[in-house]
């Protein structure tokens, strides 16, 4: 009788060790991996440019669902968007849109009602319908850049050209969606705005499906949500207008959205001077005011197009806009290398 | 005096409880033990090697959306990415666009790369050049500009 009682013992004993034993093992090992966040970051192809979105999850399906979500968003809109394909709302709006008032999706209507706002608080310093003045340089956003030809247009060339850009002569219908072009000639160029409505879309798409800290980087209109996978800020780097890989500022942030136009992207020289993409809408000539503006703004389509208004415009327009506006704050680096900040930047260290 | 005395049962009753359990053993018992724990612990070694080893930093190659390489960074080569279009040296725990047949030549002027999670990428030939590893540890998570 006692033997047999002891001997039960032993084997619950042991039993009961080697389960605790187990336990602990399987629980230090679930705790190593399942549960702990991790970043994801994938990058494409669209846009004529590389548009890179990062994530943070606790599932690796989950986050490659959602990150192929937004990039089919983005193509989505570059569908609508484009100026090189013949069946997009905007190409469409080019073509025939002098005849008679186009019908286009929600988000080309939305687009251009951004791009008119944007226009009328930088006076027109960024305006959309400066298509007939890039083809004339020969600038253009497509991946195919074989296929463009920047050079030196007349002034005769430049003249003749400038009556068709007037953002005035898009005319709108938000209600009925249709859109109405009051001249034929005006070509309109969603290069400086439409990377910025697709990055803002493709955030929109990733916290549908649940992810709230990302990163949607468009070439450089970037838009970033929430934190980083070791809880602190996204790190953006802002790129030295003058020296090739080298970063001007670092700046930390969470939702809020970061875009930068620069004359170094798209740009020949010809007898020592530097032509380059950013035109000024009211000359025809690129802006030389600037070498580089960077706009920090609660979403990527107004800091997309605003970056591009604030060049045109210069650093002492372009500053006393950026102070004027409410969640907004700048870096322009002037003709000359000088760096000026708007007033909540000041104190950011600036390398040189 | 009477805290000191409660302390000391209670340290003589843990130890006797092991003592009680360890006597109940049998030799074959004891074996079975060590053996399990020994597995167990050493397996957590083994496993954590071949995790190590298998995420180390890689170089990854994409050419028009696609994977075509997949390469060691702590191995030096030059090779051809892209027939003869795109040239990568991989160096020292560093990579880079050796040449490229594009116009503006970005992707070669970016120069070297080391972090996991950086990236060199040529618009024109639609290559991607990336590191990949067990951490992200580049110093930026997006560039504007």
């Amino acid at each position: 009788m006692i033997a047999s009682r002891i001997k039960k013992q032993r084997i619950l004993v042991i039993s009961f060790l080697l389960i605790t034993y187990h336990l602990s093992l399987i629980t230090f090992f679930y705790g190593c991996t399942s549960s702990q966040q991790k970043t994801y970051k994938k990058s494409q192809f669209m846009m004529g440019t590389v548009v890179t979105i990062t994530v943070v999850s606790d599932y690796r399906q989950k986050a490659e669902e959602s990150i192929d979500a937004a990039f089919s968003e983005i193509r989505r809109l570059e569908g609508m968007m484009s100026i090189f394909k013949e069946d997009s709302d905007i190409s469409l709006i080019n073509h025939s849109a002098y005849k008679r008032h186009i019908t286009v999706s929600r988000e080309v209507i939305e687009l251009l009602s951004k791009a008119n706002t944007i226009s009328r608080v930088t006076d027109g310093a960024f305006d959309i319908t400066t298509g007939k003045l890039s083809m004339l340089w020969g600038f253009s956003s497509d991946i195919n850049i074989e296929k463009n030809d920047p050079h030196l247009p007349s002034d005769a060339e430049i003249k003749k050209a400038l009556p068709f850009v007037m953002a005035e002569g898009i005319i709108t219908n938000e209600r009925e969606r249709t859109v109405y072009l009051k001249k034929k000639g005006i070509i309109i160029d969603t290069g400086g705005i439409a990377k910025g409505y697709a990055a803002d879309a493709a955030l929109a798409v990733l916290k549908s499906n649940g992810i709230t800290d990302a990163i949607v980087a468009v070439a450089g209109d970037v838009r970033v949500s929430g934190k980083r996978q070791d809880k602190k800020l996204w790190r953006v780097g802002v790129r030295h207008p003058r020296k090739e890989g080298k970063i001007l500022a670092t700046l930390e942030l969470t939702d809020r959205a970061i875009s930068t136009s620069g004359d170094y992207e798209r740009f020949f020289i010809k007898d020592g001077i530097r032509y380059h993409h950013i035109l000024d809408p009211r000359t025809g000539y690129p802006a030389g005011e600037c070498q580089s503006v960077t706009i920090i703004a609660d979403d990527a389509v107004t800091a997309d197009a605003l970056a591009t208004g604030v060049f045109v415009l210069g650093p002492e327009k372009g500053m006393k806009l950026i102070e004027s506006m409410k969640g907004v704050e700048g870096i322009i680096v002037d003709k000359n290398g000088r760096v000026h900040l708007s007033s909540s930047l000041k104190g950011i260290k600036i390398e040189d | 005096m009477k805290t000191e005395n409660t302390q000391s049962q209670i340290e003589n009753s843990s130890t006797s409880l092991l003592r009680v359990i360890f006597n109940l053993l049998t030799p074959a018992d004891r074996i079975l033990i060590f053996l399990a724990l020994t597995i167990s612990i050493s397996s957590i070694f083994l496993l954590k090697g071949f995790a190590l080893q298998k995420e180390g930093d890689m170089v990854i190659v994409e050419v028009g959306g696609a994977v075509v390489k997949t390469l060691p960074l702590n191995r030096n080569d030059i090779i051809d990415i892209n027939n003869g279009k795109n040239v990568i040296e991989i160096k020292d725990g560093r990579v880079r666009m050796l040449r490229a047949t594009c116009r503006d030549k970005i992707c070669v002027k970016q120069g070297w790369i080391k972090n996991s999670g950086e990236a060199i990428i040529c618009v024109p030939n639609r290559v991607i050049v990336r590191i990949e590893g067990i951490k992200d540890n580049s110093l930026y998570d997006a560039i504007t500009g």
